[in-house]
């Protein structure tokens, strides 16, 4: 069943058509990535599924809802976790308040909080002010609130970039590991490394198209490469394929 | 999905929490103008061996309050949410734009009200001025005042994307506030031209406006116009927003 369904989307800012015309569906229960060089219209996509940005023309449905609908956006809103590249935090938030503020939006009890707390071992730094922690305990710290309702759907924004690699798979062990295994997980990144070692599925755009959608082994497979970074490349120097 | 009281009670209670964490915001808005108040009341009694008349200014005190709060703090931290994902990262919970406004606009109303009491403290505690016999009224007043500040600093500052942009706005309107707004220097003792800039300042009327019910003298309807034409502007500029921040 699919969780997503994107059909003839454009979307233009001024002249400049960002999204042509593009079409796909996520199943339920994948963990996809969205990949692309820069300016061809990742976050502009990323912002459509999340409901900030508007279509010029096209259907999107998300969670069986369309998004066309105000009163859907709010729904939905209140059903996906989100988790940006720009952290969106305040700086002098402490934790728990973080926690205990988000909690109150989307109306999750103690056990929820607590059981999060644990997942993501984030007891030793509770009282701390968000701008305290580092950059890789910051980044585990948005996962929790991304997953703080339990969201079937959850998005997130280059959840990885600027860390080393042993926060890097602490991140992906925390995204991958425990009850967060049945969800769909949408992300956006720049590494094909993560691409190769963590996603089902991948949807590369190029030039405001989807040039490839797939798991990274078929994409390899058909590219008769050993490394999704090499498919990649083969993708995006080589045109479109839609 | 609906929110609850308490979920927008909570909002509005980190947003003050976190208010007060800020080092460059809570001390400075709410201890600064208290101290020049302290200063200039105490000189002007060793001056004049009294300080008659010095009620006068009181409203000019608790408007600078209101204006540190209100356009400052809150204004350049409507900006800086934005830039920082905060803004963005609220809306796509189930907290409406709606929701932010109204826990920002709480927080303004309160700070500025405890500005209200704290000069009032400083006026009737340290320098024994006596109060006006009109202070409900004046209260009222000095609400609707910091309303329509408030309307002012979200609308003006919502045309700023990022906090480069809108310090040196922030700058610039401080001191055209400290310096057009009549609060310090004499507006009749200005040249000609630049009373017109005064004459503009929302603010200047503001403090006649409040300088007039302090004393319950009738007001004078040059102010109200001036300040409802501001608010009409205000309406037609969020208008004109809506139309740039639409993406169809």
């Amino acid at each position: 069943m699919s969780i997503i369904n994107v059909q003839n989307v454009t979307k233009k800012y001024g002249e400049k058509t960002v999204l042509n015309n593009i079409d796909f569906q996520i199943p339920s229960g994948e963990t996809v990535a969205i990949v692309g060089p820069n300016g061809t219209g990742k976050t502009t996509l990323l912002e459509i599924l999340m409901t900030i940005r508007k279509v010029d023309s096209g259907k999107v449905n998300i969670l069986g809802e369309d998004v066309d609908d105000q009163k859907n956006v709010d729904d939905i809103r209140g059903k996906i976790g989100v988790m940006l590249q720009e952290g969106g935090m305040y700086n002098y938030i402490k934790l728990k308040e973080a926690l205990d503020l988000f909690a109150s939006f989307y109306a999750v009890g103690k056990e929820r909080i607590e059981k999060l707390v644990d997942y993501f071992e984030l007891q030793p730094y509770l009282n701390s002010k968000y701008e305290k922690l580092s950059g890789g305990w910051k980044q585990r710290f948005l996962l929790a609130i991304a997953f703080l309702q339990d969201p079937d759907l959850i998005f997130l924004d280059e959840p990885t970039t600027g860390l080393d690699p042993k926060a890097t798979q602490l991140v992906w062990d925390k995204i991958k590991g425990g009850a967060q295994k049945d969800k769909t997980i949408l992300v956006s990144t720049h590494s094909m490394e993560e691409v190769d070692k963590y996603c089902d599925r991948v949807i590369v755009l190029n030039k405001g198209k989807v040039v490839e959608n797939d798991s990274p082994e078929k994409i390899k497979e058909k590219l008769n490469v050993d490394f999704f970074s090499d498919a990649y490349f083969k993708l995006v120097e080589g045109g479109e394929k839609q | 999905m609906r929110l609850s009281v308490k979920s927008i009670w909570k909002q509005f209670w980190y947003d003050l929490v976190i208010f007060f964490r800020e080092p460059f915001f809570a001390l400075p808005i709410l201890f600064l103008p208290g101290l020049f108040f302290v200063v200039y009341a105490g000189s002007m009694a060793k001056s004049y061996g009294n300080i008659d008349g010095f009620a006068q200014y009181i409203p000019m005190y608790m408007i600078l309050i209101s204006f540190l709060t209100v356009f400052f703090n809150i204004g350049t931290q409507y900006v800086t949410d934005k830039q920082s994902g905060i803004f963005k990262r609220l809306i796509l919970s189930p907290i409406s734009l709606f929701n932010l406004v109204l826990t920002y606009s709480l927080r303004g109303i309160l700070i500025s009200v405890l500005g209200f009491f704290e000069m009032i403290a400083i006026a009737v505690f340290v320098f024994k001025i006596p109060l006006s016999d009109n202070m409900v009224m004046f209260f009222l007043a000095f609400l609707i005042s910091v309303v329509i500040m408030m309307l002012l600093s979200l609308t003006l500052h919502g045309f700023f994307k990022n906090s480069r942009q809108v310090m040196p706005f922030t700058i610039l309107g401080f001191q055209y506030v400290l310096f057009a707004s009549g609060m310090i220097m004499p507006v009749d003792k200005m040249p000609k031209v630049l009373q017109y800039f005064v004459y503009v300042n929302p603010v200047y009327h503001m403090n006649k406006i409040l300088v007039r019910v302090w004393y319950r003298v009738d007001l004078e309807l040059i102010n109200i116009l001036a300040l409802a034409a501001w608010v009409a502007v205000c309406i037609i500029l969020i208008h004109f927003q809506k139309g740039l921040s639409t993406d169809k």
